[in-house]
């Protein structure tokens, strides 16, 4: 081969890639981890917590690698090395960079390996784990996302999109109208002659698909003094929630709302952290959502999945009462409402618990939740996205 | 930056490093996104390696340590003719300069080291002709059930033996070799050369031998002798099916393609970091002008630096690599070698070593010499002095009994026997295939050449596994282990095999070590048996 010449081989911009087989062996990897991510997502949850977060909204969760045995030296002198820096005999050597490999090798499943996981891997996973049901739009979309679509047909395009019947067809309908073969004529189709003219192609065409949005309202009273650790399992709670209903409805809209005797709509960050001292009432929160659900989020356009975290108790049965009636309202028109009482200084269950209880305890739409430990983030996750009956 | 202008800068450092005595073939570089990076650090540069899912582990591996900026791989060199360098390409202007002179010296080795001529720079056919076995019998055999089957071979790459370039010359011909010179020599000839009991111990070796052999043909020892090259052993006679054996050879090929990049890391990441140097900064005394433009000084020296830091807890084969080289130069530039310096080095004082220079500017040779012939184990066995463990600040580290690691020694020898034995078999115990007709029950039976330094028994386990899916036979291991805590009181020490010169020790004495067989029979676990005997090893090993 003479200097200079490029080689004939497949080698191009991003040949590389294209001709190794690294997606494959990627997804493959996953495939055989997924298990055991599973179950680690699985504890992680049963801890109240959430996965750590990786790069482009990705979300990582270490897994054990897969290691293939060798004979290897081990103990102590096989795992001795030779280092570079500081230090007399006798001090400790720094371990910041414990990745990097040490002499001649470590037990085997000590390493650990951060997999990047995206929302839908991960609801997929948490889907599997909690068993919970698809979630069915209540309603058919009427929001409308224009899509590209091989739908249509054309007189021109290329070979590979040719419509061969709708091309004779086309042909015979033009032979026929044009006198050059007769309908009573049995052997007529052999006399068809197919000219440019009658050429059809499969073509684009702009689609409008019916499309699902869902919006998510949080409500949370704040009126008695949240701890952190509440804060962190509602925390946890609506990210699952999040990353559930995400999955079904890409176009999801969060909404937050904070309320005592009065209702604000607030950003995420201040929807954990708000607090104030004093009384609550219940009916303006759920009458804000009401008005939301009639103005903004039309039943007939969105979803809405309705969940409300409250450690206190409203102040009188009135509120109570007419709270109620609001959701027997709206209640047809939510997909979901899941009521979480976070056990406040009182703990047990307030006055409203109680009325929910009995006045929608067989209602389709209504899941409740008693938040007081770490198991509760779980098990809450699962009363309120199983279906009725499923798990209490 | 224009691809013209990469092209420009690349003619440019080719023709320097070529008039600096650098031969290489044609390179070709492929400038790839951080993501693809990913991929191809995963298959080690190869667009036609097979598949497996271990890669895929590989690609996340390095996903995951890149993102923390733990490492990031700015080139990878394949040994092939053209040779194909890939480069990463969200790298600056001056750091792609300094990695293209980087890849010309790796280039370089690549071309002239003997330990990579067995490869022809077709590496990537060859690479390709596996993979496209491992696609045939994927569809053939099932891609599980091959994927399996490679996943059993991964856990017996390291039983290849020694590399062949290493390797001497069939022993066991040597003496019949003898005794048919011997027999052929006219008698006074005979009776001058030899004492009479010598040929009678000679004729007793030779009658053992015939015994031996006259077994052997008849097939009742196998192997014949002692080997290490069981996975060749298995290729031949373990009851594999065809797909099987073809898989088996292809990674026995793979294996010992790669042994030859591990051999050699030190020394090869060294010359590229010792070249990209003396091209980026010149050398006024071989009038190499600088390729830093006066701006790119900083940014570069900022490179630099990162790609020589210290690691704390392993070795740096960048820095250590290109202070051996310089430590070389400059002895081989000051004529301190040969029995002069020797003299002096044992009994000169401290201002006579340094002020000892004969003058002889024979150090670019001499480096040029040693990236030809030597690999990692002999180049630092023969090259690794107080100099370059004092300059590198290099120490000892080990487990101390609260289980953290601590610095154990600075003194030149022990790092010196701890870096050899992590290069000695490629830092993998060596392991004989003793018999394979073990018991007379067919059962193969491997043994530990015990050197003090305790086998990992979970891996071990699991590799026995490994081999009975293979053999499909029984699997014994036979070897040593010392107790925890006199492990701490041991160090290991390596024999200079050229000068047969013994590190010395501080505290000679001895260890004591017990013997265990393991078997794994197929069903249940790995068995472990305790055979009662135990011995005293010498604190010092030779390897």
């Amino acid at each position: 081969m003479r200097a200079g010449q490029k080689p004939a081989l497949s080698f191009y911009k991003g040949g590389f890639v294209m001709a190794s087989p690294a997606r494959r062996d990627s997804h493959r990897f996953r495939e055989l981890i997924k298990n055991e991510a599973q179950k680690k997502l699985r504890n992680i949850l049963k801890e109240g917590g959430i996965p750590i977060q990786g790069s482009k909204g990705k979300f990582v969760i270490p897994v054990h690698e897969i290691e293939f045995p060798q004979f290897r030296y081990g103990g102590i002198l096989g795992q001795r090395g030779v280092g570079q820096g500081q230090g007399e005999p006798g001090d400790v050597v720094g371990n910041e960079d414990q990745d990097a490999p040490t002499g001649a090798g470590n037990q085997p499943g000590q390493h650990e390996l951060g997999v990047e996981f995206s929302l839908d891997e991960l609801a997929d996973m948490l889907g599997e784990e909690l068993c919970l049901p698809r979630l069915q739009p209540k309603h058919g979309g009427e929001a409308l996302t224009q899509e590209l679509a091989l739908k249509s047909r054309a007189r021109h395009g290329m070979p590979s999109q040719l419509l061969p019947r709708a091309t004779f067809k086309a042909a015979l309908r033009r032979s026929i109208a044009t006198g050059i073969v007769s309908t009573d004529d049995p052997e007529g189709a052999s006399k068809v002659s197919i000219l440019p003219i009658d050429l059809r192609f499969r073509a684009f065409k702009n689609e409008a698909v019916p499309e699902q949005r869902a919006v998510i309202v949080y409500a949370r009273d704040i009126s008695g003094s949240i701890t952190e650790e509440n804060a962190y399992w509602t925390k946890s709670i609506c990210f699952y929630i999040n990353l559930w209903v995400r999955r079904y409805f890409p176009n999801t809209v969060l909404r937050y709302l904070t309320h005592d005797t009065e209702v604000d709509h607030v950003s995420e960050e201040e929807f954990f952290r708000r607090t104030t001292s004093g009384g609550t009432l219940f009916t303006p929160c759920y009458a804000e959502v009401q008005k939301m659900i009639l103005e903004e989020y039309r039943p007939e356009e969105w979803n809405v999945y309705f969940f409300h975290f409250s450690d206190g108790d409203p102040f009188s049965e009135d509120d109570c009462a007419q709270a109620c009636g609001i959701i027997q309202q709206i209640g047809s028109e939510l997909n979901l409402f899941g009521y979480g009482q976070l056990s406040g200084f009182g703990g047990g269950m307030g006055k409203f618990w109680h009325y929910l209880q009995r006045n929608f305890a067989q209602e389709d739409f209504f899941r409740m939740s008693l938040i007081h430990d770490k198991q509760s983030v779980l098990m809450t996750v699962k009363r309120f996205l199983s279906e009725k009956g499923e798990s209490s | 930056m224009s691809a013209q202008d990469f092209s420009k800068m690349q003619a440019g450092l080719e023709e320097i490093a070529r008039r600096c005595g650098l031969s290489f073939y044609p390179i070709f570089f492929e400038r790839l996104a951080d993501n693809e990076m990913s991929e191809v650090v995963a298959y080690d540069g190869y667009p036609s390696h097979y598949s497996h899912f271990k890669f895929g582990a590989e690609i996340e591996r390095y996903r995951a340590t890149h993102k923390y900026g733990l490492s990031h791989v700015y080139e990878l060199v394949l040994p092939t003719n053209p040779c194909w360098a890939y480069l990463s390409k969200s790298a600056d202007w001056v750091v792609q300069k300094t990695v293209v002179a980087h890849v010309i010296a790796h280039a370089d080795f690549f071309h002239n080291n003997i330990y990579f001529r067995h490869t022809d720079g077709r590496s990537l056919e060859q690479m390709g002709h596996l993979r496209t076995l491992v696609d045939r019998f994927s569809d053939e055999e099932g891609r599980d059930v091959v994927e399996d089957f490679l996943s059993t071979l991964f856990s017996l790459t390291n039983l290849i033996g020694p590399s062949e370039t290493l390797s001497d010359t069939q022993e066991e011909d040597g003496l019949e070799k003898d005794s048919k010179k011997i027999s052929l020599m006219p008698a006074y000839i005979r009776d001058f050369l030899y004492r009479p009991e010598d040929l009678e111990e000679r004729r007793e070796q030779q009658a053992a031998e015939d015994a031996h052999r006259s077994l052997v043909d008849a097939g009742l020892i196998t192997p014949p002798h002692p080997t290490r090259e069981i996975l060749e052993y298995l290729l031949q006679y373990a009851p594999l099916r065809e797909w099987e054996q073809q898989l088996l050879a292809g990674i026995i090929f793979e294996a010992k393609f790669f042994t030859a990049h591990r051999m050699t890391k030190i020394m090869n990441e060294g010359w590229a970091a010792y070249w990209h140097n003396k091209l980026m900064i010149g050398e006024a005394k071989n009038s190499v002008p600088p390729q830093l433009a006066s701006g790119e000084v900083v940014r570069y020296c900022d490179f630099n630096g990162r790609i020589l830091a210290p690691h704390k807890q392993s070795i740096n084969p960048y820095a250590l690599g290109r202070a051996i080289f310089e430590r070389i130069e400059e002895r081989w530039d000051k004529g301190m070698f040969g029995q002069e310096w020797e003299k002096i080095k044992r009994s000169g004082s401290r201002a006579e070593i340094d002020a000892f220079d004969r003058k002889v500017g024979l150090g670019r040779q001499k480096i040029f010499e040693v990236r030809r012939l030597y690999n990692d184990r002999r180049f630092l066995e023969e090259f690794f002095d107080e100099t370059v463990a004092q300059n590198q600040k290099l120490f000892l580290f080990g487990e101390n009994s609260d289980g953290n690691q601590e610095v154990i020694s600075r003194t030149m020898a022990k790092i010196k026997s701890q870096l050899l034995f992590q290069l000695v078999n490629n830092g993998s115990p060596t392991i004989w295939l003793d018999d394979a007709n073990f018991n007379e029950q067919g059962a193969l039976f491997l043994r530990h050449e015990f050197g003090g330094v305790n086998l990992d028994e979970a891996r071990l386990k699991g590799t026995l596994k490994a081999l009975w899916r293979v053999w499909r036979r029984p699997v014994y291991l036979e070897t040593w282990f010392v107790a925890p805590d006199q492990e701490r009181e041991i160090d290991v020490v390596l024999k200079n095999r050229e000068s047969n010169e013994v590190i010395e020790l501080e505290n000679p004495g001895e260890i004591e070590a017990h013997k265990y067989l393991y078997v794994y029979t197929g069903k249940g676990d790995v068995e472990r048996n305790s055979t009662g005997e135990k011995k005293f090893f010498p604190l010092s090993f030779s390897k």
